[in-house]
């Protein structure tokens, strides 16, 4: 286990070095330079969404849904930037309220950027770049995620993630690459241990207290050849208990291969949760991956979607069985920011005979 | 896990100190704020999640904003988003409108039919088509001879392969037969699309 005061020395050690070269390229923060600068903006921008999901068997499911979420940017010259994503989805009749971020950017240098606030996690891609829904090309999440949750089997590994801290991200672009990298301390993960062997429902909520002294620190490193290849290995580790005893960790790794009209892309997702049992410390193991594939035909486009999440498990013992998912979809793009999607996802869980297959349709559009 | 959590701490520092080691000039080759190297990345990097947006969707002021809003959430450098500005508001025919032009003003723009007929042989608007070729920063996302984007197909031998006729109307309106082409509409005049056409026809093979 790394103690906090470690981790938090090599934070900022990591700090002090981008601040250095921040500094060091502080002449590279060029004016923008373009026909238009404004010194103050607000922009409204967003995506929803109408649709309907239909479930023939198991829990019954026929119904119409609708969502919307505005994006509020305000910038000040070309040094900072305040955004804000608020969510309202109507569910069962109820109108449910979310703050997805609101965030400060600092625009430090061309190479550096600070941000404060709740920010999406940069664990993986879908959560920060894929999930509003007119990116995400299919009417539901990977079921890795917990978002807008799907049919699926097995509880999400990992919910999409948004938390309170502060994070440094850098790039830059030697050639004809792309390397980013991003480093974050957050209030982290928080689960009540009732007794020894429990384990721990985790919450990563965005909340601005901590059930204890230790942040969650993670980071992400992207390996891009634009407009080709892009790989993407994130990290996080962060203790959940109130005695800052029982460590949380995740690991992701996400890829994406692009072809002309081919769009290939995935993600593996592993996360270790640490257990405290009357014989002294076991680790919980939850992992599974997704895989998606989808071709652009003119304004149609077919994709197909494979989701696994693996056996739970205990110190080697299996906790509970795992899921799998095969979705298929079809998008019709009326403009770059509009479609209808229609889907049709198989769900299965493992050692059940439960059929949770499921049809949504909805359109999707970002404004 | 200890040696993991010290490990991955260590990449996220070292990473940040290579970038510290990167010389600017390496950064600055490929981003020079250019409209073409806007046109680039334009495809390269936005196209990397979603459909790019048409330049004619916001006012200049709000492309700013947005393309700052990117940064973050695509880990653009400062470079990369003077491109990106450089080519949409070079593309963005009508700066300072508040919101984008009526579908039935846009489509005013766009003839109901276009001439048909071979491309022309004329030096001169052969001439005129490599200047709009270079002022439109076509060379972004399009090979023309040995040089070019690869984010749209390549246009030698493309008058060969789709017919003039095809891309009379493809330059006038570009979302004609795709919705969700990236390609700008640069609001052309009849007499600029002929000269392009004349232009790339001469990179036709044989029918120069």
């Amino acid at each position: 286990m790394v103690t906090s005061s470690s981790k938090g020395r090599l934070l900022l050690g990591a700090t002090a070095v981008a601040l250095l070269f921040t500094a060091r390229s502080a002449h590279a923060q060029q004016a923008l330079g373009a026909r238009v600068v404004p010194t103050h903006n607000v922009v409204l921008s967003g995506y929803g969404t109408v649709g309907y999901a239909f479930r023939p068997e198991g829990e019954n499911q026929n119904e119409f849904t609708a969502s919307v979420s505005p994006v509020f940017l305000y910038q000040f010259q070309d040094k900072v930037l305040f955004e804000a994503e608020f969510e309202f989805e109507l569910t069962g009749g109820v109108t449910e309220t979310g703050l997805e971020y609101a965030q400060i950017d600092v625009l430090l240098s061309d190479n550096v950027t600070l941000v404060g606030g709740k920010f999406l996690l940069p664990f993986g891609v879908f959560g920060e770049r894929l999930h509003p829904t007119w990116i995400n090309k299919f009417p539901t999440a990977p079921p890795l995620y917990g978002h807008h949750v799907s049919e699926f089997g097995a509880e999400p590994i990992i919910p999409v993630l948004s938390d309170v801290g502060v994070m440094l991200r850098g790039a830059v672009t030697p050639g004809p690459w792309h390397l980013g990298v991003t480093g974050y301390a957050t209030n982290g993960p928080a689960g009540e241990v009732s007794a020894p062997g429990d384990v721990a429902e985790l919450e990563i909520p965005a909340s601005s207290s901590d059930n204890n002294t230790d942040k969650l620190f993670g980071g992400r490193i992207d390996i891009a050849l634009p407009p080709w290849a892009e790989v993407n290995i994130s990290y996080l580790n962060g203790d959940y208990d109130e005695q800052n005893v029982l460590d949380f960790t995740g690991w992701n790794v996400a890829a994406e291969l692009r072809r002309a009209s081919v769009e290939l892309r995935g993600e593996y997702i592993q996360t270790r949760q640490e257990v405290e049992t009357l014989t002294g410390f076991e680790v919980l193991k939850r992992h599974g991956y997704y895989a998606q594939l989808a071709y652009r035909w003119r304004a149609w486009e077919p994709i197909v979607r494979w989701t696994q999440v693996f056996d739970t498990e205990l110190d080697g013992v299996v906790q509970d069985e795992g899921a799998w998912q095969a979705a298929v979809a079809l998008d019709y793009w009326f403009s770059p920011s509009i479609a209808v999607m229609g889907a049709y996802e198989l769900n299965r869980e493992q050692g059940t005979e439960i059929d949770n297959d499921r049809a949504v349709i909805h359109i999707a559009f970002g404004f | 896990m200890a040696n993991s959590s010290k490990a991955w701490l260590w990449a996220v520092a070292l990473a940040f100190a290579t970038a510290a080691t990167v010389p600017a000039s390496a950064q600055t080759q490929v981003q020079d704020g250019t409209v073409a190297a806007g046109a680039r990345a334009y495809g390269d990097l936005c196209g990397r999640c979603h459909n790019p947006r048409s330049p004619l969707e916001r006012t200049d002021r709000d492309w700013v904003t947005i393309l700052n809003h990117m940064r973050t959430r695509g880990n653009m450098t400062g470079g990369q988003v003077r491109s990106v500005l450089a080519f949409l508001q070079a593309t963005n025919t009508d700066p300072g409108q508040a919101v984008p032009l009526p579908t039935g003003e846009r489509k005013a723009r766009v003839p109901s039919t276009v001439p048909e007929g071979a491309a022309s042989t004329n030096p001169e608007v052969i001439a005129r088509g490599k200047d709009l070729v270079d002022q439109k920063a076509c060379l972004g996302c399009h090979v023309v001879g040995s040089a070019g984007g690869q984010v749209g197909p390549s246009l030698n031998g493309v008058v060969g392969r789709r017919g003039p006729t095809y891309l009379r109307r493809k330059m006038a309106d570009p979302t004609f037969d795709s919705s969700t082409s990236m390609m700008p509409n640069f609001g052309l005049t009849s007499e600029e699309v002929e000269a392009i056409l004349a232009y790339i026809n001469t990179f036709n093979g044989g029918s120069k």
